[in-house]
């Protein structure tokens, strides 16, 4: 009786909750320009919100727009990111800002698998962003124990990278919180209520405040400022870089990425991939001339496998604000070069007709 | 492996899936007792050859002491009572399990003050001291081993002719860590059973276990993340701090303990076996006898066997009884580790034992003073003796005392969820032994509550695994 009265529970409860817990961000009025909506950047290690995210975005917008911090907007407002520039350039709400921060191609792959689901028969902007393959750490194809973003989101059994080393029983409550919608709602009411802590935790900060408080039953909105300082590389004081960079064919992360743009196809997603853009000023000689390499290889893939792509032109060297991150006046430009491509704007049109 | 491990779970999953077919046949001892030595050796392999070691000792002892009867009894006549043959395999096993005992637990804690005693007198040697292997659980193990051959000694024990199912009795994983410490008596005739198992087995297992789970994962560890605090640096904190982390140390170790009781004594009914109740509400006791009937009753009941009786228990005069009462609190001090501070732990007890003793035989204490005041102030005994436990040193542990009636009192922290859990369930054990304890035992709030506690642990807490405090011992 106990074991269904739990299994009743186990299945319900989140579902009950998500009556009582309102998300509705297209019609939120604190939201600064509501179609410019993006997940607000503390709840970035939120997967349940980001499933609650995708379906809403699913439902009532024709493009999804898929990447980490670059397509999330690190360095500018809501109303300067890639997406909100792509919607201005369609003249109507086509995009769907669906960046999460951190968000490595081995994490995008369990965001999408476990999180995902209700992204199919879409079109899907796909971002790769290469700082990720700049090394064998990044790559996550290195030996030594390292904390890297979103290990929840990575492979935990079979083809997990040798740099993550959690326990079984960390490995156990992962796989259990993919497959169980319950955990993964559990760990919303974690993330969003208490500052991303176990309630113990939480009391031993805050130990006069009652947790059943804390408990608001809503959503925080996005903050509409740029989550880092929006200057330039130069003006950020950082200095020519000499990334290794990590073989195309022994890459972790490029391998993830191809895995991700299978899943969407097998769901009957239009894929079209955006590979940068990349600060080329920041890139010794010897790293750019690898890094250009590595990029032929990535291109040829992608026109193998028939997959619409585009590498954003370099920018002015003033519109990268690091090593990947453009600023708002970079978004504009990438937006812009997307649109004069006309197979770009058929896939858009195509779409906006067909999916409106 | 803990209960609350990820690794329990799956070995249990294995080898209950196994037992339950195997246990209507003769080999299911083998099939638990493979299980157990794989439970107790995924900590370390090298402790399989220490407990196999004890327990064949006390196996072969309890062979020779029967052995040695017969012709005991040919040779004399009353003269040596029981006979010199069956007392010298008794003596000799005792000193043995003591002796490895003494090695692994003490050995350390003796060689220091010996090495600290020399070098007061000016001796220019150091006695080296022995390794520092620990087997966990060694404490509860012998002393069950120890009872069986001393309970076949005193006659109250068939002995067990298979050594397979001995061996099993000594090592049952449910128990084998930290208890409770089972006599022969009631586990042997069990292992001797086809094991039933029913339905009410199951659930009750399984409540069991949720209760023991939610009481080590929601309580004990989370009083833990305040106490460690507060005990590791005691200097820095102030007075009202240390007093509640010390309050808080009471709780977390009654939950600690017993939550590790309640899972094993769950595991075990799902297995068909029933372990004797460990603690029954402590923290409700009127007097410090009433305390040590209440807690950790498999050891406390073992020391009165098989320590306080034979030193003469409470039959020679007053001056003799508490001398005994002394000897076996300050000994159980010491069973719990080797140091100074459990020590002073057991002989606080011990006085507080003779204070309650003598109070509880006067008119005026026995009639007149509310229960909830001794209760209480047994309480607040026992938390006090609880610093001498808890701190790292006796230097700390004096500390701890000083400043908690001299550093004043600022703002503690302490969360109010903590205390809210610690009242409730204090107020629930008063409630269970009162008059409405059959509206606490009505089914559907047990299993309602049961589903609360599971909720809440998959809810709000995240995996991390704290050891047992009770490991140690």
């Amino acid at each position: 009786m106990v074991i269904a009265i739990l299994i009743g529970i186990l299945y319900f409860l989140p579902r009950f909750w998500q009556g009582l817990e309102r998300f509705d961000p297209l019609t939120n009025e604190l939201a600064a320009r509501s179609t410019d909506y993006r997940l607000p950047y503390s709840l970035s290690n939120d997967y349940w919100i980001f499933k609650r995210w995708s379906k809403y975005a699913c439902s009532k917008y024709p493009v999804l727009v898929i990447g980490d911090s670059v397509v999330w907007g690190q360095y500018v407002t809501m109303e300067q990111t890639l997406s909100h520039y792509l919607n201005e350039r369609a003249g109507e709400d086509v995009f769907a800002n669906m960046g999460v921060d951190g968000i490595h191609q081995a994490a995008m792959l369990g965001l999408v698998k476990y999180y995902g689901k209700a992204i199919s028969n879409k079109r899907v902007i796909l971002h790769f962003n290469p700082l990720w393959i700049s090394s064998k750490k990044h790559d996550l194809s290195g030996e030594e124990e390292f904390r890297f973003n979103h290990p929840r989101l990575v492979p935990q059994f079979i083809r997990k990278p040798d740099c993550y080393r959690p326990s079984l029983a960390q490995r156990v409550g992962v796989v259990a919180e993919r497959s169980i919608s319950f955990f993964s709602w559990a760990s919303h009411i974690r993330t969003n209520y208490f500052e991303n802590m176990d309630l113990r935790n939480w009391t031993i900060q805050n130990p006069y405040k009652n947790p059943l408080r804390a408990i608001t039953l809503e959503i925080p909105v996005p903050e509409n400022r740029p989550e880092s300082k929006p200057v330039t590389w130069a003006e950020r004081g950082m200095e020519k870089q000499d990334f290794p960079w990590v073989q195309v064919e022994d890459s972790f992360q490029w391998d993830s990425f191809k895995k991700v743009v299978e899943i969407l196809r097998a769901r009957k997603n239009g894929v079209f991939v955006i590979l940068g853009p990349f600060n080329p000023y920041i890139l010794t000689a010897e790293s750019l001339q690898r890094y250009n390499i590595m990029k032929s290889e990535m291109e040829r893939w992608l026109e193998g496998e028939g997959i619409s792509y585009r590498s954003p032109s370099d920018l002015p060297s003033e519109y990268y604000a690091d090593a990947s991150h453009p600023l708002k006046e970079g978004y504009a430009r990438i937006a812009e070069e997307l649109f004069e491509m006309e197979s770009f704007r058929k896939w858009v049109r195509k779409e906006a007709t067909t999916w409106k | 492996m803990l209960f609350h491990s990820w690794h329990f779970a799956i070995f249990f999953v294995i080898v209950y899936s196994v037992y339950l077919p195997l246990r209507k046949t003769r080999f299911y001892p083998y099939w638990l007792l493979a299980a157990s030595y794989f439970f107790y050796g995924w900590w370390n392999p090298l402790y399989l050859l220490i407990i196999a070691y004890s327990t064949a000792v006390n196996f072969y002892a309890v062979i020779l002491m029967q052995r040695s009867q017969p012709s005991f009894l040919k040779k004399s006549s009353q003269a040596f009572g029981k006979g010199l043959g069956k007392r010298f395999w008794l003596t000799l096993s005792i000193v043995n399990s003591l002796g490895l005992l003494g090695f692994f637990k003490y050995g350390v804690f003796v060689t220091d003050n010996l090495n600290v005693l020399l070098s007061l007198v000016g001796a220019p040697l150091t006695i080296p001291a022995p390794g520092t292997l620990f087997p966990v659980g060694i404490s509860f193990y012998t002393f069950q081993a120890m009872s069986y051959t001393i309970d076949f000694y005193r006659g109250n024990v068939e002995r067990e002719p298979s050594f397979i199912r001995f061996a099993t009795f000594v090592s049952l994983f449910p128990r084998l860590l930290a208890g409770p410490i089972e006599r022969a008596a009631n586990l042997l005739p069990q292992l001797r059973e086809k094991p039933e198992i029913s339905t009410e087995n199951i659930t009750d297992g399984l409540s069991l276990f949720v209760v023991g789970l939610f009481k080590k994962v929601a309580l004990a560890d989370y009083l833990a993340l305040y106490v460690d605090k507060a005990y590791a640096a005691p200097g820095l904190s102030d007075g009202l701090t240390l007093m509640l982390a010390t309050f808080a140390f009471a709780w977390q170790i009654y939950f600690d303990f017993s939550g590790y009781t309640d899972m094993a004594r769950g595991i075990a009914r799902m297995m068909g076996f029933n372990l004797m109740l460990n603690f029954n509400n402590p923290y409700l006791a009127t007097g410090l006898g009433d305390f040590w009937r209440r807690w950790h009753i498999s050891l406390s009941s073992w020391f009165m066997d098989y320590l306080y009786i034979p030193l003469g228990g409470n039959r020679k005069g007053k001056f003799n009884t508490y001398r005994n009462m002394f000897i076996t609190m300050v000994v159980s001090g010491l069973w719990h580790g080797a140091a100074w501070t459990f020590v002073i732990w057991g002989a606080l007890h011990a006085v507080g034992r003779f204070l309650t003793r003598e109070l509880e035989r006067t008119k005026f204490y026995e009639e007149r003073v509310p229960k909830l005041l001794k209760q209480l102030s047994v309480f607040a005994f026992a938390t006090f003796a609880w610093i001498f436990f808890r701190a790292e040193s006796l230097s700390d542990a004096v500390l701890i005392v000083k400043r908690i009636f001299t550093a004043g009192l600022a703002n503690p922290n302490f969360p109010i969820l903590a205390l809210f859990f610690c009242l409730s369930i204090w107020i629930y054990q008063f409630l269970f032994e009162s008059r409405i304890r059959e509206i606490l035992n009505w089914t559907p709030l047990k299993i309602g509550v049961t589903c609360l506690m599971l909720l809440y642990l998959m809810i709000f807490t995240t995996s991390g695994h704290e050891a047992f405090i009770y490991l140690q011992f």
